[in-house]
């Protein structure tokens, strides 16, 4: 249809974002019915989902590798622009896919957490939660970037809020986000703030050429506030160690599918926005070779990849684990940016997708272990294998793709990731890589040991396998996971096509 | 052997074997030690037929370097010594048996020296729920 | 793809996968159909003009070169066939469907490794190779396999992460895919290889792996562990570093330390562990020689070393599977029930200890001759400590197993003879054993020979009258060494311990270091995540008083130092300027 393929960089917002609005409606006249409110949900997300796919057609067809689209047909500087080009095309087949799958997960576990009468809210509120990190992902905006971001976190931390109905702690988890993430947001406010100061726009392209033909835009002091600002809230929205504090409660004491739904995209988006900050609007000359931002992000990135791994080996509770591991997981994909060659961003990039399926897929067989048993301390896990073989299994494959193991997708990243450090010179980053990968084993090894190898404790909560919508979401990005780590030709070659055009661009 | 160390013996009423009789082993250790005096004394037979060294360079080298070559003295000496090998496996096995009891001394240490520090984990576990939440 | 022949490792790795499918009786067909069609593939490979045969794969942006034969990849794929087909049969007793999985799926991870044509596919195997060979230990059951089984994952990990990381450096050098062949020890790069092949051969002080997982696993796993990963390790070396000096060195104390705690070790299986060490030694002084001679001799000893030393796992295994223990003080007196196993375990001990007409004198001979008519270099020394050697492992090997085992003090024990398949199996072996022995030219002829273009010819033949008659001199006075110190009880007895090796470093100092020294930095670094300030050294000792760290509590941040923390990187980012 001739009008989905003009509008389609605009549709994938909107269609979400009416669809959020549109399910409190539904709710509000056919009264709180479960399947109803879950069956819209998935029909939008769905529906976003192909639209996504579409977009990343065209931008694969397009000549030059991106499609430009104007916002009420205003031309660029003084209208919205929508840009898409292979990065952030990537970053929208993750978001939507992950929101799509998620949501097929949602049937049977959100109802267990959330009370019935709220169900509509939850999913009105959830694809929000979708139309706010699309609509981040595909403007060529800054200050319609804040908007949505705002539009995104204030969606996040009610949905985490939610989580109060199974655990009370949800509560005080978004309210710590919600202060952070406050601060956070009004940091890249501040930012595009001065960046609008100084160069007159809002648009991102025009900003750059802005801040190039300022004649001493090396030594100005606003450039450099303003690039304080954005990295310092941007560092909090991705969770950039050391200012990923909010994220273990967040993540631990949200509803399952919430969790996996945030795991494998809000963070993910955040480093899409850092990075996009950084060579598109400051240019990775003036970031990393003026500005010694590339140490910065690299000992923060090495620190995530230590640090927080480490401290997820002691976890009792497997959601808050997985957690701490995302931070690392985080890391990896900061240092691939950071090493600024074709190489080692090929391996963050590529890392958005694999974690985004693999840890996604985690999250969800772990909620599926909430949903069955009530909660996942490392204990409730023991010989969990005999009895939920399904669930652990791909609870199992997803921690190999942690470790990095050959043949999951986890490796194809490392592989990248490494031959990133090693053509920059950095061979501390190889042995921090490696060890996070150790790391990586030790606390995956606990778990793995625990699940087939030790006999269930007298008592244990006699449990059945999870439902299938379950199971199908889950081993949906499982085997994503093992299919791109065997053909990673699709994602690798789109990752590596990303990775030039942003160095290029920030030239 | 140590016999305090082993049980056991044969079941009553089974009927002993062809090596259960101390005869018999004896008449096997003694053929034993007689065919090992032979193998000694077969290095007789090589006064009579030439003995090949060992240590004789291989015909590729010869070829190649046959001016520069001149073999190690000792060793090729050594081995054409009478008895040499028959001396030297059984030097070499007191030499080893004498050495490795030493060894034992440093490195014996109770069977359970590493498996008792595994008795941990379940402890922890247990802990570990205790403290959560 | 002109050639409809397979890729080698297909028929195992395929075939394995729907191995836990089937039946009991069923499985026992594939466990032969399997390996046996699989070296008729090789066969068919073989017979196949070599330039026709290639196979390539996509993989991660990359063109994989999987599939390489010649003469040294053709050798192993034959071993590692047969090894496969002898250890399925072995293993037809067995209910565990997951040890026939494995089993397989860890053969056809072996046969993949060898015929790999570039460095990324081999890591590729590498890391198959260990992870399904670990459950092999790990079907040891109980604590002592899964700790054991764990170090050993631990122990391959690092190889194969070793392993990529010298891959990386060299893509990242030259731009391309290396193709795996021979190396200098001239970067970084090729050291971190050598240091991987080094793990898996079992280099001394990383050979602790192979003394402890072997012991620890069921009677066929042990006999499927014993094939493949140390041999594959072989196979590497001898294509990668062939020549290079240091492996003669190394050889030389491989070859020497196992047999002294050979002696004094009470169980049997580990004893076999040590011997393994020990003639793997044998096989790194000859590829560290490097003449054709030499490391043709190192791969026909492998070959030869993977049925005989199978063969004592083998008799082992099937004392413990009916005795339920291999230590030395357990047993005793068994020939008088197991006549079969008794008589399989003789000719495996006499093939290792090189007795003429069995296996292992036609092959180590090629090694040590290559040894004494080196030139380059002086290798006498060498040639002294391989003929003591030699003498050691009829001593522990061609001795004690068998008399500690079969003969000795009669324990008391009658156990049923072995089962059939395991009785097969051993005769296989046996069989191979002596026509190795009985046909050494014929054996020569799979070898590849002057193929290796290394200095020197390949022609050797083993059957001289001075060679037969100072081999036995050697072995019956050896013998009677020990025999007469029997009789004079001066040999040690079997005592129930055990031994320190460099395991002590793995199991005990890191530890300890562990325990000691990096905990508390490692609570210290937690401490800097949970509570900026404060409490640190109060809660080192909470939670380091005893074992390792487990804190269960989980601390929220005060809102506070969040804030703190943020201005903190704010400023830094700030006081970019003024590092700039």
């Amino acid at each position: 249809m001739p009008f989905i393929d003009n509008n389609l960089p605009v549709l994938l917002v909107i269609v979400p974002l009416l669809g959020g609005l549109l399910s409190v409606v539904l709710g509000t006249i056919f009264g709180s019915k479960r399947d109803l409110a879950w069956g819209w949900a998935l029909l939008v997300s769905w529906a976003t989902f192909a639209l996504v796919i579409e977009t990343l057609l065209d931008v694969v067809a397009s000549p030059h590798g991106s499609v430009v689209y104007n916002l009420g047909s205003w031309p660029g500087p003084w209208g919205i622009e929508y840009v898409v080009d292979y990065l952030n095309a990537f970053v929208l087949l993750v978001v939507a896919g992950i929101g799509a799958a998620t949501t097929l997960y949602a049937r049977h576990s959100i109802p267990s957490e959330i009370p019935g009468d709220r169900l509509h809210v939850f999913y009105a509120v959830w694809l929000l939660a979708i139309a706010g990190l699309l609509g981040i992902t595909v403007t060529g905006d800054t200050f319609n970037v804040y908007v949505l971001l705002e539009i995104s976190s204030l969606t996040s931390y009610a949905l985490i809020a939610m989580g109060k109905h199974r655990d009370r702690r949800a509560l005080l988890a978004a309210l710590r986000y919600l202060i952070i993430g406050s601060i956070g947001a009004s940091f890249i406010l501040l930012g595009i703030g001065y960046l609008l100061m100084l160069t007159g726009t809002l648009n991102m392209a025009d900003m750059h050429a802005g801040l190039v033909a300022l004649d001493n835009y090396k030594e100005n002091r606003t450039v450099l506030v303003a690039f304080a600002f954005l990295l310092t809230g941007l560092s909090m929205k991705m969770a950039l160690f050391p200012l990923h504090m909010w994220l273990p409660g967040a993540y631990t004491h949200a509803p399952s599918a919430v969790t996996a739904f945030l795991a494998s995209t809000a963070t993910k988006v955040g480093v899409y926005m850092a990075f996009r900050f950084m060579f598109t609007i400051f240019g990775h000359e003036y970031s990393f070779d003026v500005l010694p931002g590339q140490k910065v992000l690299l000992i923060c990135a090495a620190s995530a990849v230590i640090i927080p791994n480490m401290t997820a080996i002691r976890q009792t509770d497997v959601k808050r684990l997985l957690a701490f591991s995302s931070l690392g997981q985080i890391g990896y994909m900061v240092m691939g940016f950071a090493l600024a060659n074709e190489a080692g961003m090929t391996g963050a990039i590529v890392h958005l997708f694999n974690h985004a399926a693999m840890k996604g897929g985690m999250f969800m067989a772990v909620g599926a272990v909430i949903y069955r048993i009530g909660r996942a301390h490392t204990a409730d896990f023991t010989g969990l294998g005999k009895r939920m073989p399904w669930t652990m299994a791909a609870f199992s494959v997803g921690g190999f793709g942690l470790v990095g193991f050959p043949l999951t997708a986890g490796f194809i990243s490392k592989w990248y990731l490494l031959q990133g450090c090693v053509q920059a010179g950095y061979w501390p980053l190889v042995i921090v890589v490696l060890m996070g990968s150790l790391l990586a084993v030790m606390y995956f090894w606990k778990l793995f040991e625990q699940i087939w190898f030790t006999d269930a404790p007298e008592g244990a909560p006699e449990v059945s396998e999870a439902p299938p919508t379950m199971l199908i979401a889950t081993w949906s990005l499982i085997l994503t996971s093992i299919y791109f780590g065997v053909h990673a030709s699709f994602t690798v070659g789109m990752a590596g096509k990303a990775a030039s055009f942003l160095l290029e661009a920030g030239q | 052997m140590s016999d305090h160390l082993h049980h056991g013996g044969p079941p009553p009423g089974e009927a002993p074997r062809w090596l259960d009789k101390p005869d018999n082993l004896k008449k096997l250790i003694r053929g034993f030690f007689g065919v090992c005096a032979i193998t000694f004394l077969a290095d007789i037979a090589f006064f009579f037929f030439h003995k090949h060294s060992t240590f004789q360079p291989a015909e590729w080298v010869k070829t190649a370097e046959e001016e520069h070559f001149h073999l190690t003295g000792l060793a090729e000496n050594a081995e054409s010594f009478f008895g040499f090998y028959s001396v030297y496996g059984l030097l070499g096995i007191i030499l080893l048996v004498v050495l490795s009891v030493g060894l034992r001394k440093l490195v014996m240490k109770p069977e359970d020296f590493y498996s008792r520090d595994y008795n941990e984990p379940e402890e922890d576990a247990k802990q570990g729920e205790a403290n959560h939440g | 793809m002109d050639s409809y022949w397979m890729h080698p490792a297909l028929p195992l790795l395929i075939g394995s996968l729907i191995l836990p499918f089937l039946s009991q009786r069923l499985r026992q067909v594939a466990l032969v159909v399997l390996p046996a069609f699989g070296l008729l593939n090789v066969i068919g490979l073989a017979s196949t003009e070599a330039a026709d045969i290639t196979r390539h794969m996509d993989f991660a942006g990359y063109v994989l070169d999987v599939l390489r034969v010649d003469k040294l990849s053709l050798l192993f794929g034959y071993l590692f066939h047969i090894a496969a087909l002898i250890g399925g049969i072995y293993s037809f007793h067995v209910k565990d469907r997951m040890q026939h999985f494995t089993g397989i799926a860890y053969a056809g991870a072996a046969v993949g490794a060898i015929f790999a044509g570039d460095l990324l596919t081999l890591f590729l195997f590498w890391e198959l190779l260990a992870v399904t060979s670990v459950f092999l230990v790990w079907a040891g059951k109980g604590v002592e396999a899964r700790k054991a089984g764990g170090r050993y994952l631990l122990a391959h990990i690092s190889s194969g992460l070793l392993l990529l990381i010298g891959t990386v450096m060299m893509v990242s050098d030259t731009g391309e895919l290396p193709t795996f062949g021979h190396m200098e020890l001239d970067s970084a790069a090729s050291w971190m290889i050598f240091l991987a092949f080094g793990i898996k051969i079992g280099f001394p002080i990383f050979h602790t792996w192979i003394v402890d997982a072997y012991p620890a696993s069921t009677a066929s796993g042990t006999l499927f562990l014993s094939a493949f990963t140390t041999k594959t390790a072989v196979y590497c070396m001898a294509r990668g570093f062939a020549g290079e000096d240091m492996l003669i060195y190394i050889g030389a104390v491989m070859c020497l330390f196992p047999i002294f705690f050979a002696v004094i070790e009470n169980d049997l299986r580990r004893v076999l562990s040590y011997s393994m060490i020990n003639q793997i030694g044998f096989m790194v002084v000859g590829i560290g020689i490097g003449t054709t001679l030499s490391v043709n001799g190192a791969v026909a000893h492998a070959f030869a070393d993977v049925i005989f030393k199978g063969l004592l796992f083998m008799s082992m295994g099937a004392v413990y599977l009916r005795v339920g223990s291999t230590k030395g003080t357990d047993l005793g007196g068994l020939y008088k029930s197991m006549p079969w196993t008794t008589g399989f375990c003789l000719v495996g001990a006499a093939s290792i200890s090189a007795v003429p007409l069995f296996s292992g004198f036609v092959t180590k001979s090629m090694i040590m001759f290559a040894a004494a008519t080196y030139q380059p270099m002086d290798l006498t020394w060498l040639w002294f400590i391989l003929l003591f050697a030699s003498a050691g492992v009829l001593e522990h090997a061609g001795i004690k197993i068998p008399y500690f085992a079969f003969f000795a003090h009669d324990s008391g024990k009658r156990p049923k003879e072995a089962p059939l398949g395991m009785r097969v199996a051993m005769g296989i072996s046996s069989v191979l054993c002596i026509l190795i022995g009985c046909f050494p030219q014929t054996f020569y002829q799979l070898l590849p020979g002057d193929e290796l273009g290394l200095a020197g010819e390949f022609k050797y033949s083993p059957y001289t009258l001075t060679h037969i008659v100072t081999q036995m001199q050697l072995l019956f006075f050896a013998a009677a060494a020990v025999f007469g110190m029997m009789l004079l009880k001066k040999y040690p007895a079997e005592v129930p311990s055990v031994n320190v090796d460099a395991d002590v470093l793995w199991r005990k100092l890191l530890p300890g270091i562990w325990k000691k020294a990096i905990g508390p930095v490692f609570l210290a670094s937690s401490a800097v995540e949970e509570r900026l300030l404060g409490w640190v050294p109060a809660q080192a000792v909470r939670t380091f008083g005893h074992g390792l760290p487990r804190l269960a509590i989980f601390k929220e941040w005060p809102q506070g130092s969040i804030v703190v923390l943020i201005t903190v990187m704010l400023s830094a980012y700030l006081g970019l300027q003024l590092f700039s």
